[in-house]
């Protein structure tokens, strides 16, 4: 089987399971949504602030979501079936976080409206939804290896937020900044130096995962 | 030379550090060489009874 | 057993303290008081080089997971861990320091000056590895996912450099501002003194973590052979 096919077979069955009960979507978005709630509470979000909360919520809320989709494959024993199968690890890599990064684009295809709407922000705009692909992008990427990681750990799930916060760091400073930017009115130029960190990110981190996601997954 | 509280301290944390790091090691090592010793001697010559 | 003479060890214990005394009578007595921060500047040298030995020494552990990835042995999980336990000690100092640096010349115990707050990225990074290691039963499943957690994260502490550094440039700390500190080439002398020190510092203890390790692995052959025995 090529690469491609066997890396869109394991995304079509994640997300066909998803589809099928719906929880793990609907868990993040009602996490992301009270999230928005209680960071309204807090802050005024009209402001400057805005970028930040929306990056804090798509992060805790991808979270969630990889830590889910990386247990609910140890449960069903999946890995183990794809693993016999002659599938190219990094494929398995692919596979899972192109359907981590389907279910977190879910997510926002909700909250960023939402967000919109609620907070007077102007998030739907083609610059934003470029930076936010970018940051998920990256996101999800590193975020299944490590998800991949943490669900064999004694911790499990609770494991993930402290291995890959620390890491997402330069990617959410970006996220951030160049939202904000782009809000207040920046053009795409002129946010261009943390879009090129973005990339660079991406690059970097999927790179590092397609080198090393065959020692994670080795039996 | 003016001694600033802040420069004492951080000084001091230099080194307190540094010997809460040391002291550790000796210690482990120390209850290990022990445990080494003790197992060691109850095994004897490799392959003997007890 | 271990009671023969580690003269490479001993080499190390004495040079390390003899650079750290001349480091630390450069520091106080040679090294000339600051313009506008005053003698509080003299928490720079060591703070510097403490930072210096926390960033190394990851680098030293991303390299021995690279090692252990392409290798399997467990030599090169050792190097890991016990850099990483060094380098955490170290990078420990340096947000401290630096905490107790900005109280007196900025009038806050914390700012986010590109350099603390790196360090205090690092040292959350230290913390997860440890975590990680922690949290897995399999002594080779935990190597592996330590290797490639710490080579994963390394390559991200670069990017979060320039990122918060830019982030810095566009939003300075009112607090802060600028660096601020009229560096004279007398300055110098003593950071690079210092530097050499603390590395010094860091191979000796090093080395004595490595042998704690292996200690602790000869430990447990022993106690697998008095399992076997008492079969």
């Amino acid at each position: 089987m090529k690469f491609l096919a066997k890396v869109w077979v394991i995304v079509v069955k994640d997300v066909a399971a998803e589809l099928h009960t719906r929880e793990m979507v609907s868990a993040m978005l009602v996490f992301a949504v009270l999230s928005l709630l209680i960071f309204s509470l807090a802050l005024d979000l009209r402001g400057a602030v805005a970028p930040g909360v929306l990056w804090a919520t798509v992060a805790f809320a991808g979270t969630l979501g990889l830590s889910r989709s990386l247990a609910r494959e140890q449960q069903s024993g999946c890995i183990d079936g794809l693993l016999l199968a002659p599938v190219d690890r990094s494929a398995i890599f692919f596979g899972k976080a192109l359907g981590n990064l389907i279910f977190m684009a879910v997510v926002e295809i909700v909250l960023l409206p939402l967000f919109s709407a609620l907070f007077d922000v102007a998030l739907l705009r083609p610059g934003v939804l470029l930076v936010v692909a970018l940051g998920t992008l990256g996101y999800a990427a590193v975020g299944t290896l490590l998800a991949s990681i943490a669900v064999n750990t004694r911790a499990r799930e609770v494991m993930l937020p402290v291995l890959l916060l620390p890491l997402a760091i330069p990617l959410l400073i970006a996220a951030v900044q160049a939202t904000g930017g782009l809000v207040e009115g920046a053009s795409l130029g002129e946010v261009g130096g943390w879009l090129r960190l973005l990339v660079i990110y991406d690059l970097v981190v999927v790179a590092v995962a397609m080198l090393t996601y065959d020692y994670v997954v080795e039996e | 030379m003016s001694i600033s509280v802040y420069l004492v301290a951080a000084y001091a944390i230099f080194g307190a550090l540094t010997f809460v790091l040391v002291f550790s090691m000796w210690a482990r090592q120390r209850q290990l060489q022990q445990e080494i010793a003790d197992l060691a001697s109850r095994l004897g010559e490799p392959g003997g009874a007890e | 057993m271990g009671k023969k003479r580690d003269t490479l060890g001993l080499v190390l214990v004495l040079a390390s303290a003899a650079a750290l005394m001349v480091a630390l009578g450069m520091v106080f007595l040679y090294a000339p008081r600051e313009a506008t921060m005053g003698d509080v500047q003299r928490i720079f040298y060591f703070h510097v080089a403490s930072a210096w030995v926390g960033f190394f020494a990851f680098f030293v552990t991303f390299l021995a997971g690279i090692g252990y990835l392409a290798r399997g042995e467990r030599r090169w999980d050792i190097l890991a861990l016990s850099s990483v336990e060094v380098g955490l000690t170290f990078i420990a100092m340096t947000v401290i320091t630096g905490s107790l640096w900005a109280r007196p010349v900025w009038g806050t115990y914390w700012t986010w000056e590109p350099r603390l707050t790196i360090s205090a990225v690092q040292l959350l990074i230290y913390v997860a590895y440890g975590m990680l290691r922690a949290s897995v039963e399999s002594p080779e499943r935990r190597a592996r996912f330590a290797a490639v957690y710490g080579i994963v994260a390394f390559v991200t502490v670069p990017l979060s450099w320039f990122a918060i550094r830019w982030w810095r440039t566009i939003h300075p700390d009112i607090m802060t501002g600028g660096e601020g500190m009229a560096f004279t080439p007398k300055m110098g002398y003593t950071l690079l003194v210092s530097l050499v020190a603390f590395t010094l510092l860091y191979a000796t203890l090093l080395r004595q973590r490595i042998r704690l390790e292996r200690a602790a692995d000869v430990l447990t052959r022993l106690r697998l052979r008095a399992q076997n025995i008492a079969k």
